[in-house]
């Protein structure tokens, strides 16, 4: 028979180890509850909060741009980076980059629809190169992604050269609005792979457009967008221009050494392809777009999107006038 | 087990009446709780407020160019519309307000309104909100001019030379104009139709109107008596038309009862109210099977119960006249009640 | 004063408490209508709800901050919500004490014993609270992926805590303590980074099934109170009608009618809500025990316990509902609710088995990708789904909704029904919008059923947001979906018949329907002239109905006539057909030669820039089976993706 007073002893402690249980408990739910207090609910653009992309550019360094003419891809991406200081003056060391490349078409590189695997490959060395500690490789093709990445060459040769391959899935995508924009509002962007990347290089080859004119390092954008987004092709140069609003890279890699020159963006023939042997680096889309389409036998006025992006800020038409580096290599 | 009486403590008594207590204040909380809701929420629903809505217009919007109802293409708003409530309706209509705030009368909201094409040619229109139908009748049947023309936009409706008359719903409208021109009635005429697609009522039909014959009426004679008809204290909701008989006019009347022998108790009362206030009985023809004839003040009243409804002649010239109109009731009764 | 009959006067109190609030909310202003009634009260209340909408939405809705008081008075009282508030358990108890009574007493006693199968409300209520718990457990394996520094934090952070722990002996095993952290951890990275398995888990809020709240509303207002309205005509002039509430009808009465079986069968069995009170007592300071001293072991402490928590031996406190029988019951005055714990023990907590634990865990976390397979969140999307305005994207409309059905008793039209199959079994009970099932279509200036629901599955919109006015008029009209005239059954369209009841109807302005003039000749209506004046034409050889073609929407055309030639008719016999005469022929047809009846027809079509899905429309449309208008989830304001134009 236990002693009475040690009955109330154990009753006691026991009361206030429950009184603190259930203290803290309160307490606890007082606290979760007030910091998750929301009175007013889910507003019209619903839970999730709109994304943005920041800027990406290096603005000390100005509008710049370089022109090389050579075969060799390889070759003409080294001594354009060259003719600008290197690439070491846009990726400095610890940076984290994401190329975009086009990988639209489950189409060979010899097709000239898609980013070259060769170039890519290059640039991504390059990246490592100047010192990121990451380098990404993503896009979000028309086509299955999986056999998109497989087929251009683009996943092998991203990842040989050391960066990772980011295919989309439905979680990646987080809704955006261009401000000042009319058409890309709360639309799903592929915001995962931009998480902790401070340096964005656009990768696009330069191909005609059966509804645009032309698809060059402006129009590569839209690979970013998910959902149904071909419902924009109804105001295609609009959409471009929203898609140059939307997005400031670093750099726009404007690969013009094989240019698709008629039955784009997916070509299929090589009597499309044209030996055009020029590579373009610049970081004003719309001079590199400008420039580009001389490539295809265009000018600027025969692209609108051009001149809409221009007056949108988004870059000038007028190359000539950033004084681009042009060199020649063999 | 039985018998047994368990001893309550102090504390469980405590704690009984707290638990009562706080039983006292959830009620006393719940009560008060009520009065306090967002009126714009439940006035959204309905364009009529006894108070201005919560909502506040913009300042920068000049108040005249707001119309509180929605407008056809060729009417635009000549004044800001004006809100009234059952105690300061007299301001507006004067003596009239009594005739509305006995019949229940929640608010009223009036705008003028001008043609586009001739801002000289105005309207005023008044939108009364009787809460129901039948008030609405009421206020809608009593102020029924003599020169009446059919109007097809409602149920209950009619025009006359300057002005349109409806009921819609739980609303009594009233468009009126000086200057009765052609585009200016036709205005008011779409302006009426827009109102009633926008608030379209609930309810259409007063289901005792049915009950009256139409053989022999007078046109235009309806009319509701929410409370007190013909001196009756027990006399609520009668509807009355009046009819051509032998000659004279008499009025025909009826109330649906919850059962038939509310009916039954209801009639009988009336009787009795009939001879105690100096009535004498009369005794009937039996045209109208247990129908109480009385005769009071120099004419003849007729009350008799048919299943749920009350029905009878008020103030008949004659025994026969009266009992005509009874029959003619009775058989529309038995009709529709089939 | 007798504590059973506080009880008793308790439950009576919050039940009729309840059916009042059931009967309030009619949407109105007089004092029998909604106006400020709290009805949503005993929802706010709920601790069930108030948990499941925060793991769902990491955020506690306005109102249901009443749940914390519950909690808070559960954690120091126990489970006094069960005994004394619950007006479920009233009905419970009520219809437990009528199958009892004749009972001897063994079998009563017996009737209350506890039963291993009462841990089946506690296993409910881990897979609903897991299911509810998938879009939390996404984002921490996200996490993984996107800022690999915080697994290895956690891992630091647990590696002391648990040498913390060891010193201080509470984990036995510090090594294999440190292993299985470390092999959590890795776990998280494998699925996390590598993997990416967040992409599986998705949260969904299906507490509403089970928990009782919910449960009586639904019940209450979807099937008694409509049953009961048909005779008085109280609440609704017109009779409501509740798709497939048969059903719900029949799970409340196979709920009551088990109490027939056992007492309080559904409290002890099934209630989730019962299970969250029994874990949240377990610290109360307040208890239901014996008191130190004899007990005769007569039992009668057991012949009416309601919660079966067996207050005779070592009482299961989680299981007591506090109704105070035990102590009305015991002639020795052993039982007592004090701050002692019970002097013959007790058993403090549930009686769950770990295996138990992780199936329900498990098929909770598992259950909602698996219902989403449907893909009815993707490309499988229901049109028949036509929300209320207001409602969130689906997604997020499946983590907010309770099913308890207030917006469907609200709606003054009747249009918001249960959903059946249109939402998948997620959404089984949700809101959908049923047009020939109301009595007329949404209402315009109506923003009811956002303001009732509790916890804003509907947004409460303002008037100016749902009409897109003033501030909203760039954003526009909310659009709950979009008409689409079907013309192989709309009357001018199909049938040569004239009707425009549709565009008459649509109340936004301009209107969203609009019309487009056809003449079409009607069938025979080619006929010989005869002879013909001015203003009338007689056929040879015709046999017409008299008056058909007299009703203003008939017309006569010269055969070899131009539009302009045609001619309005406003009499018609057997024979000959007379023509307004304000309007007569510019050239008498000649004998012989033949003319055209025609009719004129105004058939409807849909403007998608105005049209916002309100229903009205399809609620009139004449062809009263398969509506020749109809109204489809495309273009609703809720999802973009959904939108019909660019």
């Amino acid at each position: 028979m236990t002693d009475p007073r040690d009955i109330n002893a154990i009753s006691r402690r026991d009361f206030l180890a429950r009184s603190a249980r259930a203290g803290a408990a309160i307490v606890a739910t007082g606290v979760v509850g007030y910091w998750l207090y929301d009175r007013t609910g889910p507003n019209a653009s619903s839970a999730t909060d709109l994304v943005s992309l920041p800027d990406f550019s290096v603005p000390q360094l100005g509008p710049k741009m370089s022109i090389v003419t050579g075969a060799d891809r390889v070759k003409t991406i080294n001594r354009a980076f060259d003719s600008l200081g290197g690439i070491e003056q846009f990726i400095k060391r610890g940076d984290r980059v994401l190329l975009k490349v086009n990988a639209a078409f489950a189409s060979p590189p010899a097709l000239g629809a898609t980013s070259h695997p060769q170039l890519v490959a290059e640039i991504v060395r390059l990246c490592l190169q100047a010192g990121a500690v990451s380098v990404v490789v993503s896009d979000n093709p028309i086509n299955d992604p999986q056999s998109c990445f497989r087929l251009t060459g683009l996943a092998e040769a991203a990842q040989t050269a050391g960066a990772r391959l980011f295919l989309p899935q439905d979680q990646f995508f987080k809704p955006t609005t261009v401000r000042g924009g009319a058409l890309i509002k709360n639309w799903p962007l592929l915001y995962e792979p931009f998480h902790n990347v401070n340096k964005l290089i656009g990768i696009a080859p330069v191909k005609d457009h059966h509804r645009s004119g032309a698809s060059m390092s402006m129009k590569n954008w839209y690979g970013l967008m998910g959902g149904r987004r071909n419902i924009f092709h109804q105001d295609i140069h609009n959409i471009i221009k929203e898609l140059a609003m939307l997005v400031t890279p670093t750099l726009v890699v404007l690969d013009g050494t094989i240019t698709m020159m008629s039955n784009g963006p997916t070509g299929g023939s090589l009597d499309d392809l044209k030996q055009t042997n020029t590579m373009i680096v610049s970081t004003d889309q719309v001079a590199a777009d400008a420039f580009g389409a001389t490539l295809l036998g265009k000018t600027a006025a025969d692209l609108p999107y051009i001149a809409k992006a221009a007056t949108a800020g988004r870059g000038t038409p007028d190359y000539e006038s950033l004084k681009p580096a042009r060199d020649h290599v063999d | 087990m039985k018998g047994h009486v368990r001893p309550h403590g102090l504390a469980e008594t405590c704690v009984g009446s707290i638990v009562l207590l706080v039983l006292l204040s959830v009620a006393a909380g719940v009560f008060v709780k009520q009065f306090h809701y967002d009126r714009a929420i439940f006035v959204a629903a309905s364009p009529i407020a006894a108070a201005p809505t919560s909502t506040p217009t913009p300042p920068s919007q000049p108040p005249a160019s707001a119309a509180f109802i929605d407008l056809p293409a060729d009417l635009t708003p000549l004044s800001a519309p004006e809100t009234f409530t059952p105690d300061n309706l007299y301001d507006k209509i004067d003596g009239k307000a009594e005739l509305y705030t006995s019949a229940g009368v929640l608010g009223m909201r009036c705008q003028r309104l001008a043609l586009k094409s001739d801002p000289n040619t105005w309207l005023e229109f008044f939108v009364y909100d009787m809460d129901n139908l039948r008030q609405a009748f009421a206020v809608y049947s009593m102020q029924q001019r003599a020169d009446a023309q059919p109007l097809d936009i409602a149920t209950y409706a009619y025009q006359t030379k300057n002005a349109l008359f409806f009921c819609c719903g739980r609303y009594y409208i009233e468009a009126v104009t000086a200057m009765p021109t052609d585009p200016m009635i036709a205005a008011m005429v779409s302006l009426s139709k827009l109102f009633i697609a926008k608030n379209p009522p609930t309810e259409t039909r007063i289901a005792e109107l049915d009950f009256f014959p139409s053989a022999h009426q007078v046109p235009n004679s309806y009319m509701f008596q929410p409370e007190n008809a013909f001196g009756f204290d027990k006399f609520k909701n009668i509807f009355s038309a009046q009819y051509t008989v032998d000659g004279s006019n008499v009025m025909a009347f009826l109330t649906i009862q919850r059962s038939a022998d509310a009916a039954a108790a209801l009639s009988a009362a009336y009787q009795q109210f009939l001879l105690t206030n100096g009535g004498h009985a009369l005794s009937g023809t039996g045209k109208v099977p247990a129908a109480n004839l009385a005769e009071l003040m120099g004419s003849v009243e007729l009350v008799f119960a048919r299943g749920n409804v009350v029905a009878g002649v008020h103030a008949a010239a004659s025994a026969p006249a009266a009992e005509q109109a009874a029959a003619l009731l009775d058989a529309k009764i038995s009709e529709a009640t089939k | 004063m007798n504590i059973i009959t506080v009880r008793r006067i308790s439950q009576i109190f919050f039940f009729m408490l309840f059916v009042w609030f059931c009967i309030l909310s009619s949407f109105g202003e007089s004092w029998w209508q909604l106006r400020g009634w709290p009805v949503n009260w005993f929802l706010q209340l709920d601790p069930l709800v108030a948990l499941g909408t925060i793991l769902t939405t990491r955020a506690l809705y306005a109102g249901l901050a009443w749940a914390l008081l519950t909690v808070a008075l559960t954690v120091v009282l126990g489970r006094f919500f069960c005994g004394w508030l619950c007006p479920f358990g009233t009905i419970h108890q009520f219809f437990g004490w009528i199958g009892r009574r004749n009972k001897k007493f063994a079998a009563r006693v017996a009737a209350n014993q506890y039963r291993p199968a009462q841990a089946i409300k506690y296993y409910l209520l881990i897979a609903m609270l897991t299911a509810a718990v998938g879009s939390l457990l996404a984002d921490l394996l996200a996490a993984a992926r996107r800022s690999p520094a915080i697994p290895c934090l956690v891992f630091a952070i647990g590696l002391v805590a648990l040498s913390f722990l060891a010193v201080r002996k509470v984990v036995p095993n510090r090594k294999k303590a440190i292993l299985t952290l470390a092999a959590l951890i890795v776990a998280w990275f494998a699925l996390g980074a590598f993997l990416c398995t967040d992409a599986w888990f998705a949260a969904s809020l299906q507490t509403g099934w089970l928990d009782p709240i919910p449960l009586i509303h639904r019940s209450v207002n979807l099937v008694l109170l409509p049953i009961a309205d048909r005779a008085l005509g109280a609440l609704s002039t017109s009779p409501r009608f509740y798709v497939g509430a048969w059903i719900i009808g029949a799970v409340f009465l196979a709920a009551i009618l088990l109490n027939f079986v056992i007492p309080r069968f559904y409290c002890r069995f099934v209630c989730p809500l019962g299970a969250l009170f029994g874990v949240l007592s377990e610290p109360a300071l307040w208890r239901v025990g014996k008191r130190e001293g004899q007990c005769t072991n007569c039992e009668l402490c057991e012949n009416n316990c309601e919660g079966a928590c067996e207050p005779f031996e070592k009482i299961r406190t989680s299981e007591c509902l506090l109704c105070m029988n035990c102590l009305d019951a015991c002639q020795q005055t052993r039982m007592t609710y004090s701050t002692v714990r019970s002097a013959a023990g007790e058993v403090s907590g549930p009686d769950l088995s770990r295996r138990g634990f992780i199936i329900s865990a498990v098929s909770g976390v598992a259950a909602v990708p698996m219902m989403r397979l449907s893909g009815l969140l993707g490309a499988n999307w229901q049109p028949r789904l036509v929300r209320p305005p207001g409602a969130l994207n689906e997604a997020e409309f499946l983590e907010r909704c309770i099913k308890c059905d207030q917006c469907m008793r609200v709606c003054p039209t009747n249009v918001i029904q249960p959903a059946m199959a249109e939402a998948g079994l997620e959404g089984v009970w949700t809101p959908v919008l049923n047009f020939r099932a109301g009595t007329s279509g949404c209402q315009l200036n109506c923003v009811a059923c956002g303001h009732i629901c509790p916890t804003a599955a509907i947004r409460p919109l303002t008037l100016d947001e749902k009409l897109g006015r003033n501030q909203f008029a760039s954003a526009g009209p909310i659009r709950t979906g979009l008409a689409f005239v079907d013309r192989s059954r709309c009357l001018p369209w199909a049938m040569e018949k004239p009707c425009i009841v549709c565009q008459e109807n649509c109340p936004v302005s301009p209107k969203a329907i609009y019309l487009r003039e056809e003449f079409v000749t009607v069938r025979d209506g080619t006929l010989t002239v005869q002879n013909a004046t001015t203003t009338s034409v007689e056929f040879d050889g015709a046999d017409l109905t008299p008056g058909q073609f007299a009703t203003g929407d008939y017309f006569c055309k010269p055969a070899r006539g131009a539009d302009e030639d045609r001619r309005k008719i406003v009499e018609s016999s057997a024979t000959s057909v007379k023509i307004d005469s304000a309007t007569p022929w510019s050239s008498t047809p000649a004998s012989g030669t033949r003319v055209e009846i025609q009719v004129r027809l105004l058939q409807p079509n849909v403007d998608p820039k105005l049209c916002i899905g309100c229903g009205v429309c399809e609620h009139e449309c004449p062809v009263s089976g398969l509506r020749a208008i109809r109204v489809t989830a495309e273009n609703e304001t809720r999802n973009r993706k959904h939108a019909l134009l660019l």
